[in-house]
């Protein structure tokens, strides 16, 4: 009985070395979920400053790694509290109803140096749609601030149509006021224990 | 009753009158503000929203203007106390004060209604809208020490130090709250009207404080 629970433990234990050694922790403070959208002839930008992220990356084996986000709709910040008050109500996100949106990977390929497409489903209020993300893989060293501590980054540009996901009913954009496409740029800087 | 009487009666009706006059220009000059200098705010609001978000912003002016009238109540002007005396301008002052307390309640929930109660979160951008909050809090406070000053455990005096205090702090929030809250106040007609409407209150306190420091009679 002894030796059965030794070497279920041991299976156990095994299998999810490598689970954990590419489990990595978001460094908050260096990541960002930025975006930048047109405003008549301007150029609007901002960030959601509130967000998990659940990320397993391997870069020598994509296909064990996720990447999973959930974002605060709430935490929108583009330096203007009016208008960030306004994005939050129901003309844009209805944070209230909507408090979160989401990404889910459900398959991580690498598709040339450095790069790696990262499939997945995108919640943004009551849409969910299949989206595709192209991350830049910046490589992984020690950490400079940490001994002990390795640290990677990845960085993925995408434009997304926020009428697509009812973020508004289009009357800003049928206005020529608020552009509909909106510039994201995802940027993580994540560590883990060496 | 004699001419001289009744030529007297005549004339501090007709006086009576321009004031009420001019207290209706004040009020309605303060109700065409949002009308006249929409603020971004209200550009970017449609429909119902856009109705609520008006309507909030004339109950605060309102009660900006009836915060007004109410230190002009209790400033012994000798003309007002000659033409309605002295007892009726203390329960004007008394009965604007509920009217106040009123709008004071409605006027953040039509504000954050046009919002969809969108959370406030504590940041320095939100700061005009926190001074609002405290205003609102102090104000309530404020009234209610009044309504229910008897059952204080203060000697009226004190009360009264406390209470004309209290105005100059609830004064300096309320005009704090007003040139930083919405654009329409930052400058133009409607900050210029706002600065005079400042400097006519603190002459009043001003007048207020010399009667209760050197106990003017008149």
């Amino acid at each position: 009985m002894k030796k059965l629970t030794f070497f279920v433990f041991m299976m156990f234990f095994l299998t999810s070395i490598p689970a954990m050694a590419q489990q990595w922790k978001l460094d908050q403070v260096h990541t960002g979920f930025l975006f930048e959208i047109d405003h008549i002839y301007a150029t609007i930008r901002g960030q959601f400053t509130d967000f998990t992220g659940d990320v397993v990356f391997d870069p020598a084996a994509p296909e064990k790694s996720k990447f999973n986000f959930v974002v605060k709709t709430e935490s929108i910040n583009t330096n203007i509290g009016k208008r960030d008050i306004h994005l939050q109500s129901d003309d844009f996100f209805a944070a209230r109803t909507f408090p979160t949106m989401t990404y889910t990977s459900t398959k991580v390929t690498k598709t040339g140096e450095n790069r790696y497409t990262v499939d997945g489903k995108i919640t943004i209020k009551d849409v969910t749609k299949e989206m595709p993300l192209e991350f830049i893989y910046h490589g992984q060293k020690e950490n400079p601030m940490k001994q002990g501590e390795v640290v990677t980054g990845l960085d993925s540009h995408f434009t997304l149509d926020r009428l697509a996901f009812h973020v508004g009913d289009g009357k800003f954009y049928k206005m020529g006021i608020v552009g509909k496409d909106v510039k994201v740029l995802i940027t993580l800087e994540m560590v883990r224990d060496k | 009753m004699s001419s001289e009487q009744g030529k007297r009666n005549t004339l501090n009706m007709v006086q009576g009158g321009l004031c009420l006059c001019l207290a209706v220009l004040m009020l309605a000059g303060a109700w065409s503000l949002p009308f006249l200098y929409e603020s971004t705010s209200i550009l970017y609001k449609f429909g119902m929203d856009k109705v609520l978000l008006r309507s909030g912003k004339v109950m605060g002016l309102t009660v900006g203007v009836l915060l007004f009238f109410q230190l002009t109540a209790v400033s012994h002007l000798a003309f007002l106390e000659r033409i309605f005396s002295r007892t009726p301008l203390l329960h004007f002052h008394q009965n604007n004060g509920l009217g106040l307390t009123l709008l004071i309640l409605i006027h953040p929930l039509l504000i954050r209604g046009a919002d969809n109660f969108a959370s406030y979160h504590l940041e320095k951008k939100y700061w005009p809208e926190f001074i609002g909050a405290a205003l609102f809090l102090l104000l309530i406070l404020f009234v209610l020490s009044a309504r229910f000053r008897a059952r204080l455990p203060l000697k009226y005096q004190t009360w009264l130090r406390v209470h004309r205090l209290g105005a100059v702090i609830i004064l300096g929030l309320f005009f704090i709250h007003l040139l930083f809250v919405s654009d329409t106040f930052h400058g133009g007609l409607p900050r210029s009207l706002a600065l005079a409407l400042g400097g006519a209150e603190t002459f009043l306190l001003i007048k207020i404080f010399s009667r209760a420091l050197f106990g003017s009679n008149k």
